[in-house]
């Protein structure tokens, strides 16, 4: 008997617009299909049976599903608004213009010369990749393996698709609205409960679009109509269709991605976090393939996907369907594929026929059913041609068909509990895994909570209401609280009310793990790895018995689909060849996502300071006008300023020149600023700073440094003294914020009884600095109403003040190693400040000064800059603070490391000044070790810090060098950018020594 | 010479003045440099000090989460169990620090000058509320932030100070600093509908 093998559109039925044709194409070749289709669909009604390969085999894969289940169906697909390189056709809604294409296959999936792998199938087993590409490296066949695997390749171009993201709260999020989802919705209404419902489906419905049952007499279809409309109407009710909650965190938050969908397909999606009290997990259930040789040629199918095919998109498979089952769910398939017109060649049942309740309605409709007889082999390459059937007895037969449905149970989708922690336990008597224990608030009906029958189902739901219902009323929950009333309806709460319901169950199942008959080498397990009966006999063997062990060396469950229709049958096997229960072997760990979500749906697309913010000084307009050269520190602060310059190094050279010949003007504003206040602030700060913060009088401003844990330097600054109790710390720009929270952390944690507080207040304050001998001079131009002398304000003090009529905080510090002064004043004020300082400084020849400018300053001065001249292992003894550490009677954070052998090691490395004996150094320059001229060669420390000094006319840098301190004086030759640049080692202070000039 | 005040935006000091560029089709922005602040932080427990804390400036401080108190030109806002931010007109920042600062000489309460720490926005308009929640989850409450209630949050990925003053009006402090990024976050969200 000969078939013309393919599926079909029926004639009548299913839910989709035939009134309206939409064109696409796969794989270059044009087709149609109807609005309500999907890719999948639209395929199989158009025949297309083959759409890829295997992985590692490049066997033909078919559509085994219609839906997430699916693991073979992964194609590339373009609509008007973007492209995905691998998605499953069944998640794709269709769109008139869209173009679909094959990811694995070459040239085609038709003809793909990646088949002959098949003829090295013996050598292709479990842990071929770990035990095979070993020489030279793996690094060396990954782009070859990486390309024959088809996972779809990513275009240049950008996509059109919007992004938006949503945060919501809600008291009730229901996750599906399949018939478990919709009634329990349903019950809830007029709780007074404000309740989400989410579905990946664009329909809400679920499997009551497809199966047949009848509620309150009407249809299962008509029935969701209804149900729907209800909900929508319910301004407390939010219908969230086509959107996957795609995982589930602690205090049930939960990520959701809805697909906005138009005509022309998917324009955009929405990443919502939602964070609910109560959950009601309706996410059903899938069928589980049963094992067999050759059960992975098109054409087979699990069960329920025939059955969605048929009842919502009036598609037919096959021409010539066979069943093959372990249970009654599979007969329902067989009898809605009868009844819509298809030919059912018989149904094959590994059980008797005293178990199959359905069979008897089988049979009456011409249904051959085949009790005690199990699947021997399959034939067909491209697609099934039969089935070799072999009773208990012995007897075999070929049964003739071009689609098989297979059914060999169910596996509730319980995976958004199991990201929560939780355990699938094993139900022996329906031969599933199921969550037994739940977060809390949490409720799982329906198929994810096993039930069979949609009897049941509606009586989970209504029990779930009750409850959410009742403890949102704050009552006690009674398990006797559902009862029927006279009309059969289920009757819970007076308010709640449950529909009567006529469906056929999915009856029972008496599972099978290993096939009695066939060849383990030809017995698939996962569709899409690859992976088969004997693979796992081989790990077995090779004593990979864990069920993660065996998921790694494997492959089992690791491909896109994530095991959803393999891992069960894996770890049942598993359990078989080890000799142990199956709900002792468990699961393997349930990670989100579901299902995989776009990189940039999570990211929103942001892009630039969307992205990442970056922060503006509150003088910004004054820089912008004076032509600052931006650059971003996390702040955009200005680099050099082309006022003073054309070009970079000219304007830097001329910014250093005014702070040492007349006075530069610098915006510190970033520099944070956290004020410490409280009876122990003193006592507080001095356990963070090497120097002893306590002693501080008022007024006076002292430097130093703070440390982790582990003796290791983490910022450095000035700490004032404003007041009795009152201090203000200035960590660095870029730790501000978390010095701040380290603060805030050890107060709280360590030190709850200190009477401190902790104020941050960055933004509150503009800082600019005045440096220069006529910084004096120009600060007296802002009439202060303190006496600003040597004498009366000498170096490292702090005075408040007003200043050009506004209150101002003005400390005499130094980082250029010239007269310096810090105006701090509310930002409100910092534009003015900034132009008041570069206008009213006429006659003083004042300049902005940028960070460059700014930097080599302090490098002429030998002064730290953090990050720069310190790394994640500097130590105060290697910057020369060995003797404030020492000083310190009482402890300080990281003072206990510093004692270890490591810090007080002569061989560490430790900050030292060289000056270039001829040619230029450079930053991150290695320092070559003693005897060494040329490199390849050992080092001995390397350049921190660079710059050509215009002061002393030659290029100089600080360095880190092992035994640094010892070797002042020594000549050493530094390797940078194919040079080597001969240095002398000496004290890092180059300018100014005698401190005459900051003392001005 | 005599320094003069500027907003984030440049608009006058101590006014509310629209944002440039926010396209104004269901909602508004407005900069708010008419609101000073106070950050109000205590070395103790707030119920030890409130009591005094509100004798010294004759009014109430709140200790319940998310709380406001309202009194004359004032507002107190419950941000930390030790510490408040304190609304008052511009002109009265300084004076109102120093009576708080004055009356805890140990300073186990002190008042930091904060009315340039934060740009207040105000967002008003019936999709205000969802075009917040494209950046965070303004309250996780069941029935969200109630109407004259506060929160510190994270919106659009930064530090923010959300207060519902009136119903479809919000107002938000952010970091100076950060400002201008959040107005353009604001303006790329309202263009993207």
């Amino acid at each position: 008997m000969s078939l013309q093998r393919m599926g079909y559109r029926l004639p009548e039925g299913g839910l989709i617009d035939r009134t309206r044709t939409l064109k696409f194409t796969f794989n270059g070749k044009a087709f149609g299909g109807h609005p309500g289709d999907t890719l999948a669909s639209a395929l199989i009604a158009n025949g297309v049976s083959l759409v890829a390969r295997s992985f590692k085999y490049h066997r033909p894969r078919g559509f085994y599903g219609v839906g997430l289940d699916d693991p073979n169906s992964m194609l590339a697909v373009r609509d008007a608004h973007g492209y995905d390189p691998a998605i499953r056709a069944g998640q794709v809604r269709l769109a008139e213009g869209l173009e679909a294409r094959s990811v694995s296959g070459s040239p085609s999936p038709n003809f793909d010369v990646g088949a002959v792998a098949q003829l090295a199938s013996g050598i292709f087993g479990a842990g071929f990749y770990y035990k095979t590409f070993m020489w030279p490296n793996w690094k060396f066949f990954e782009p070859a393996i990486r390309r024959a695997c088809g996972f779809g390749r990513p275009q240049n171009e950008a996509d059109h698709w919007g992004v938006e993201h949503r945060h919501t709260s809600c008291d009730v999020l229901v996750i599906g609205a399949g018939p478990a989802g919709l009634m329990t919705a349903w019950a809830l209404q007029r709780a007074g409960l404000n309740v989400v419902i989410a579905d990946d489906q664009p329909t809400l419905g679920g499997s009551l679009l497809w199966e047949t049952a009848e509620f309150d007499g009407q249809s299962a279809p008509a029935f969701s109509r209804k149900v729907c409309a209800e909900l929508e109407s319910d301004a407390a009710f939010r219908l969230l269709p086509a959107t996957l909650v795609t995982a589930a965190y602690e205090n049930n938050v939960f990520t959701l991605v809805q697909a906005l969908r138009n005509a022309r397909g998917m324009r955009r999606e929405c990443h919502w976090k939602l964070n609910a009290h109560h959950v009601v997990l309706a996410t059903g259930m899938i069928d589980r393939p049963l094992l067999f040789e050759g059960n992975d040629r098109p054409g087979i199918m699990l069960s329920s996907s025939v059955r969605r095919l048929i009842g919502e998109f009036a598609v037919a498979p096959a021409r010539r369907l066979a069943i093959y089952t372990n249970n009654d769910s599979a007969y329902l398939t067989a009898i809605n594929a009868r009844r819509a017109g298809v030919e059912v060649a018989g149904i094959i049942d590994t059980r008797c026929a005293n178990a199959a309740i359905h069979a008897h309605e089988a049979a009456q409709l011409g249904i051959p059913c085949y009790f005690d007889s199990q699947i021997e082999n399959t034939s067909g390459y491209r697609r099934l041609s039969s089935v070799a059937v072999r009773a208990r007895s012995g007897n075999t037969q070929r049964i003739v068909c071009d689609g098989l449905a297979s059914s060999g149970g169910w596996t509730p989708l319980i995976h958004l509990a199991a990201h929560r922690g939780i355990k699938p336990a094993y139900d022996e008597a329906r031969s599933i895994f199921i969550c037994r224990d739940l977060p809390a608030h949490w409720f799982a009906v329906g198929g994810a909570n096993g039930a069979l029958d949609l009897e049941t189902v509606v009586r989970e739901a209504g029990k779930a209401a009750q409850a959410i219902a009742t403890a949102h009323a704050n009552e006690a929950v009674r398990d006797d609280a559902i009862v029927r009333d006279r009309a059969g309806a289920y009757q819970i709460a007076a308010n709640i009310r449950l529909p009567r319901i006529k469906a056929a169950s999915f009856g029972s199942v008496i599972p099978l793990w290993i096939p009695q008959y066939g060849s383990p080498k030809k017995t698939w397990i996962d569709l899409q790895n690859d992976v088969k009966v004997s693979d796992i006999e081989l790990a077995v063997r090779e004593n990979y018995t864990s069920i993660e062990h065996l998921k790694r060396y494997t492959t089992l469950g690791m491909g896109t689909d994530q095991g959803r229709t393999s891992n069960v049958n894996g770890l049942a096997v598993l359990a078989a060849l080890t000799g142990r229960e199956i709900s002792s072997v468990g699961t393997t760990t349930f990670r989100p996502p579901y299902t995989a979500v776009r990189m940039a749906t999570i990211a929103d697309k942001r892009q630039g300071d969307l992205y990442r913010p970056r922060r503006y000084l509150p003088a910004d307009a004054v820089h912008r006008e004076l032509g600052a050269v931006m650059e971003d520190f996390s702040w955009e602060r200005p680099d050099w300023y082309r006022s003073n310059g054309t070009e970079r190094e000219a304007a830097v050279a001329a910014e250093m020149r005014a702070v040492r010949e007349h006075v530069g003007v610098f915006d510190g504003s970033s520099l944070g600023k956290i004020e410490i206040t409280g009876s122990d602030a003193g006592k507080f700060l001095a356990k963070f700073y090497v120097s002893n913060m306590a002693t501080l009088k008022p007024g006076r401003v002292r430097y130093s440094v703070m440390l982790r844990e582990d003796g290791v330097i983490f910022d450095d600054g000035v700490v004032t003294c404003i007041a009795d109790n009152y201090f203000l710390a200035s960590p660095t720009s870029a730790n501000a914020e978390s010095v701040a929270g380290w603060f805030e952390r050890w107060r709280q944690t360590e030190w709850p009884t200190l009477q401190v507080a902790v104020s941050p207040v960055t933004a509150n304050w503009a800082a600019i600095a005045i440096a220069g001998p006529q910084a004096r001079k120009l600060l007296q131009r802002l009439t202060p109403d303190v006496d600003i002398s040597s004498a009366a304000f000498p170096h490292m003090e702090y005075r408040e003040a007003t200043l050009g009529g506004v209150p101002a905080r003005i400390a005499r510090i130094s980082f250029t190693g010239e007269l310096q002064y810090e105006i701090t004043v509310p930002s409100r004020y910092a534009v003015a400040l900034m132009q008041a300082l570069v206008v009213e400084g006429a006659g003083l020849a004042p300049r902005a000064v940028g960070t460059e400018a700014w930097l080599r300053l302090r490098l002429e001065k030998g002064y730290l800059h953090l990050g720069s001249d310190t790394n994640g292992r500097t130590t105060p003894f290697d910057i020369g603070m060995a003797a404030l550490a020492a000083k310190r009677p009482d402890d300080f954070i990281g003072r206990r490391s510093l004692s270890l052998p490591f810090a007080r090691s002569c061989e560490r490395e430790v900050l030292i000044g060289l000056m270039a004996l001829k040619g230029t150094l450079q930053v991150g320059g290695r320092i070559l070790a003693a005897g060494h001229s040329r490199v390849p060669c050992p080092t001995e420390g390397y350049v921190t810090s660079a710059c050509f000094s215009s002061s002393l006319g030659r290029s100089i840098g600080l360095a880190l060098l092992e035994r640094g301190r010892e070797r002042e004086g020594e000549t050493v030759s530094i390797y940078s950018a194919g040079r080597i640049v001969r240095c002398r080692v000496c004290n890092p202070t180059f300018y100014d020594p005698k401190n005459e000039r900051l003392h001005a | 010479v005599k320094l003069q005040p500027r907003t984030v935006f440049g608009a006058r000091f101590a006014t509310r003045a629209p944002v440039p560029g926010f396209l104004e089709n269901d909602t508004t922005l407005l900069e708010r440099a008419d609101i000073g602040c106070l950050l109000v932080n205590s070395a103790v427990d707030s119920s030890v000090v409130a009591t005094a804390l509100g004798a010294a400036v004759g009014f109430a401080f709140p200790v319940q989460a998310g709380a406001i108190v309202n009194a004359h030109t004032y507002s107190v806002l419950w941000l930390t169990p030790r510490s408040w931010l304190v609304h008052c007109p511009v002109d009265q920042e300084s004076v109102l620090a120093t009576r708080i600062n004055e009356a805890f000489p140990d300073k186990r309460v002190h008042a930091a000058l904060f009315t340039d720490y934060l740009c207040w926005f105000e967002l008003w308009g019936s999709q205000a509320l969802s075009l917040l929640t494209e950046g965070g989850f303004v309250s996780l409450e069941r029935d969200g932030l109630d109407l004259g209630h506060a929160k510190r949050t994270c919106l659009a990925g930064i530090a923010a100070i959300v207060v519902h003053e009136r119903p479809h009006t919000w107002l938000i402090g952010v970091e100076r600093s950060r400002a201008i990024y959040f107005a353009s976050w604001l303006r790329a969200a309202e263009n993207r509908r």
